[in-house]
């Protein structure tokens, strides 16, 4: 298949060389040699400025110690158990809706309107939320209070034990629509015929999804598990934007915990010990679904 | 009414029930938006305050002349103009030219190298912040556009590479062995063969990188610190903090941010969706 065949071993090194020498340099400087130096920084003292001091272990074992960094990581799995057993549930059956029903009007409105968050910029639709929550005039508490629900209305933002749950809601809201157009290209790839079929055997909407959907689109889903798992390890954006981590650290993810800890107080060392570690779960996260992928494509 | 005439009461009622559900959630996504427009219409805070359902009295656009004034906008639209052109730029030029190589020639540790830089993706990009934030500063590039272009050249990297090694390998080989055979060199046949057939790729690549660069929130915080310098993100959250009570602004200033942006999205809907999700599509 390859072209090597048709010229000479100097013109396709030459060619390789040009080609593949900014892909790799760049790739090195701004990936692999940054993710060298957390590795290695990690065991160092670093305030950023003066020279670093060698501390052996000590980084890993204050981590280990450190209850807001648990916390963090907690927050992060139950945003990654969150987006698993809602955003893509969701978002399958929006996009099942729309394919299995001929008779609904409007498809391209709705499609478009499901993806819409996921075009704007988070830094946008988390100033936008943070006025919704706004415990004196936002229109989320103001509503509660007009329906005589004021019992209801919180400060969202700024309450301890419902801010986390605040925050994941709006992340919550925005990534649907990815796994509404992931979901929809999945079952929209469904051979129709298989679908005519069942209908006409007198299938229920729901035992068609159930039987002949999911299990039709298995790989795509698991691929859905992968970049929902690792990318709710990974967040950053929403936290910050209306929380800042707070309060008291109750919305705190290991992204936004490293990010203070290193631009906030110095501890350049330290938040090079948490990176080191958020990277690793992460890769082993990602690598144990990716897996699960290529076995299920196997299988096929 | 003659097709509902046709139906089952039962069919109805289902096909109903399907409109709810799909007018519900598209309400939950358009609704705040329009709160956000309507409100940015009024002419004070107390208005908004009293009552952030009602229309607008008597609307004004001053609040948009303020907004865009105070908080610079021309200025933060050009700054992420020059960001996202650049690193649309460098990534479409490094991708397409690697991607070609993986899809056509064998080499020795080809699947290694496709492996370690494709991984790349699941590498979080905070995880990275620290040394990139300390590699800018003795580039001097800390607090300039330039050092941030390098690093989301950095971060899109994986992904692109991956989109557009699948574009290649999507195209079949047999014009370029035709021109072989006419003696066509390497270079040659890569690019006037090979490139404007890999339009298409290319656009979701540059759909893909365009949208991630302008939206992207974690490096710009960290690596720009002067206004002058900061894109539209940044330079909205920066806004909002210092008028935070002034609700008509900020909405002024979020319609001004998403306004743009979802027309070229209503108008490219298609190609933008595509672009997005090829690359969880190909895996």
């Amino acid at each position: 298949m390859e072209l090597n065949k048709y010229f000479n071993r100097k013109s396709v090194f030459l060619f390789l060389v040009l080609t593949l020498a900014p892909l790799i340099i760049a790739y090195t400087i701004f990936r692999l040699y940054p993710l060298l130096f957390i590795v290695f920084m990690s065991f160092f003292k670093w305030d950023g400025i003066s020279e670093p001091r060698f501390i052996g272990l000590n980084n890993y074992i204050e981590l280990i110690n450190d209850p807001v960094f648990w916390n963090a990581l907690k927050n992060n799995v139950l945003l990654a158990l969150l987006s698993i057993m809602i955003e893509i549930p969701i978002g399958l059956i929006l996009a099942y809706l729309l394919v299995i029903e001929p008779r609904i009007r409007c498809k391209t409105f709705f499609r478009v309107v499901y993806f819409t968050p996921m075009v704007l910029p988070t830094a946008a639709l988390g100033l936008l939320w943070s006025l919704i929550y706004d415990p004196t005039f936002g229109p989320l508490n103001q509503f509660l209070r007009a329906i005589g629900l004021g019992f209801l209305a919180r400060e969202w933002l700024a309450d301890p034990s419902v801010a986390i749950w605040a925050v994941i809601l709006v992340i919550v809201w925005q990534w649907t629509g990815w796994y509404f157009v992931l979901n929809l290209a999945a079952v929209s790839s469904i051979p129709t015929e298989i679908l005519e079929a069942a209908l006409v055997d007198g299938a229920s909407k729901w035992t068609i999804l159930k039987e002949i959907v999911i299990p039709l689109i298995k790989s795509p889903l698991l691929m859905q598990i992968t970049l929902a798992s690792t990318g709710s390890l990974m967040y950053f954006d929403l936290v910050w934007i209306m929380t800042r981590g707070g309060p008291a650290h109750a919305t705190e993810v290991v992204a936004t915990w490293l990010y203070r800890k290193a631009f906030f107080f110095n501890q350049f060392g330290y938040g090079s010990c948490m990176a080191t570690v958020l990277t690793i779960i992460t890769l082993i996260v990602g690598a144990y679904w990716i897996l699960q992928v290529s076995k299920g494509a196997s299988y096929r | 009414m003659p097709v509902i005439g046709r139906m089952s009461p039962r069919t109805v009622m289902v096909l109903a029930l399907i409109y709810l559900i799909l007018i519900f959630f598209a309400g939950i996504y358009i609704y705040p938006l329009i709160w956000a427009i309507l409100n940015s219409l009024k002419g004070s805070a107390g208005e908004i305050f009293s009552n952030p359902w009602a229309p607008p009295k008597q609307p004004t656009f001053k609040n948009y002349i303020e907004a865009w004034q105070i908080a610079h906008f021309d200025r933060l639209y050009l700054n992420s103009m020059f960001v996202t052109s650049a690193t649309i730029f460098l990534i479409t030029l490094i991708t397409s030219l690697a991607g070609y190589s993986f899809s056509r020639f064998k080499f020795s540790a080809k699947d290694i190298l496709f492996l370690i830089v494709v991984s790349g993706y699941m590498i979080p990009p905070a995880s990275l912040i620290i040394p990139l934030y300390h590699m800018m500063r003795s580039f001097g590039l800390l607090d300039n556009l330039v050092g941030l272009i390098l690093a989301y050249v950095g971060v899109h990297l994986p992904l692109t590479l991956f989109i557009i090694r699948a574009y290649y390998e999507s195209l079949p080989k047999e014009v370029e062995e035709a021109a072989i055979v006419d003696g066509a060199s390497l270079f040659t046949i890569f690019w006037d063969i090979v490139f404007p057939l890999m339009r298409p790729g290319i656009a979701a690549v540059a759909i893909w990188t365009a949208l991630n660069t302008w939206n992207e929130f974690l490096y710009a915080l960290t690596f720009l610190s002067s206004p002058e310098v900061y894109t539209v993100p940044v330079g909205l959250l920066s806004f909002y903090g210092s008028y935070f009570n002034a609700w008509g602004l900020i909405l002024a200033g979020f319609v001004i941010v998403v306004a743009p942006l979802e027309i070229f999205y209503i108008l490219f809907q298609k190609q933008i969706i595509a672009g997005l999700t090829r690359g969880a599509l190909k895996a």
